[in-house]
């Protein structure tokens, strides 16, 4: 679901002026209004809404998760109801369609919402469901970064990063325009979310963000010429996975060639799926 | 470990309030050494480096929520994550972690 001026909701608590608009006001005339509703661009105005929203989620007898605070669970014996905000992106999920459909109708009451039907798109994620489970992917982010780098007729690579390459910080030429790189290792970082298989030579590439080399250029784009060969690659989370966390941590020792510090990383599955990882230097 | 055993905290809180009950995760480590330590409140003079993290571990472990377990290093997962990989191992980690592609023609 979507909210529409999700930022006009807002109450303004604070004493704050503006002067009006072109239109409002008489030539010559010197008026200032005072807000008292808040408005897109002020500081408060996100924080705002957000206090709206809990507030007002909160009166339908949900509670606010303490280890995710834009997580909301409403639970009335086996009816078990959650809503997830993103600002103004809203998904709710629960094991009961009258509550679901309850809740959507509290809330068009008190917001003007816009329900977009079955969860597709979130955040540039591509969410698929069926009976199997749900996948993410980031397919068209891909394309795009493809597209971006022009790198879509590019021959695809098998790899992300080749075998015992070492990069370092004095080695090759400075790149005259490092924005160009540094954009595109963002943009990969982004992708990392439904691509932990590239989350190695995306670590290693961030380490050198301040003054990007050639070398370093060059291993982007050979994670980009993988990212070719199977645009379409997401997470699957299955429907039939048991309800057992597992984790695997490791480290490699010393593996940095400039500091000598290692890399430690760790992930966790739920049954099959794969559900939360990290890796830090 | 110890910033896995972190994570695990969390989990476990945010699936509390999910209304979903864990048994005991288990934390698969390939480094013996390290799980001897976790294992064993005995002092260790090469540890004083790592203390707190040695002592955040193992008080999770006597509370009951994690569970240690040895992994041998070929059937560590996230090996993808901290090496470059290639050739097969690559491929099949990848596979392991659940990464498919939905629109490749079957």
């Amino acid at each position: 679901m979507d909210v529409n001026n999700a930022f006009l909701h807002g109450d303004l608590h604070e004493e704050v002026y503006m002067t009006p608009p072109p239109g409002v006001y008489r030539q010559g005339e010197k008026i200032v209004c005072r807000l008292h509703k808040s408005l897109y661009g002020l500081k408060q105005a996100p924080r705002n809404w957000f206090s709206k929203f809990s507030e007002a989620i909160k009166i339908a007898g949900f509670s606010q998760s303490h280890s995710d605070h834009s997580l909301f669970v409403q639970e009335k014996g086996f009816i078990l109801t959650m809503v997830l905000i993103y600002v103004d992106d809203i998904i709710i999920t629960g094991n009961n369609d009258k509550a679901i459909q309850d809740l959507k109708l509290f809330l068009q009451q008190q917001f003007h919402i816009k329900d977009l039907g079955k969860l597709k798109y979130f955040l540039g994620l591509e969410v698929a469901g069926s009976k199997a489970g749900i996948v993410i992917s980031q397919r068209k982010y891909t394309l795009e970064i493809l597209d971006d780098v022009g790198f879509l007729g590019a021959k695809p690579v098998d790899f992300a990063m080749e075998q015992n390459l070492k990069l370092t910080n004095d080695q090759g030429e400075i790149l005259n325009d490092a924005s160009h790189h540094r954009r595109l290792v963002g943009r990969l970082i982004y992708l990392t979310i439904t691509r932990p298989d590239i989350m190695y030579s995306v670590n290693i590439l961030s380490q050198f963000m301040h003054a990007p080399r050639k070398p370093h250029w060059d291993v982007a784009l050979h994670v980009v010429r993988y990212l070719k060969n199977n645009p379409g690659l997401g997470l699957l989370f299955s429907s039939s996975s048991s309800l057992q966390l597992r984790a695997y941590c490791d480290a490699n020792w010393a593996n940095c060639p400039m500091i000598k510090r290692s890399t430690s990383g760790y992930c966790v599955f739920l049954g099959d799926s794969l559900i939360s990882w990290k890796i830090r230097k | 470990m110890a910033a896995a055993t972190c994570e695990l905290t969390w989990l476990r809180c945010l699936f509390k309030d999910l209304q979903v009950c864990l048994k005991p995760i288990t934390l698969f480590c390939d480094n013996q050494a390290a799980l001897y330590i976790a294992a064993n409140p005995v002092y260790h003079e090469r540890t004083k480096h790592i203390e707190i993290d040695c002592h955040v571990v193992r008080e999770k472990i006597q509370a009951g929520q994690i569970v240690t377990q040895f992994v041998p290093s070929h059937l560590q997962l996230v090996d993808i994550f901290t090496e470059a990989l290639g050739g097969d191992n690559f491929k099949k980690l990848t596979s392991k972690l659940n990464i498919l592609n939905i629109h490749a023609p079957t």
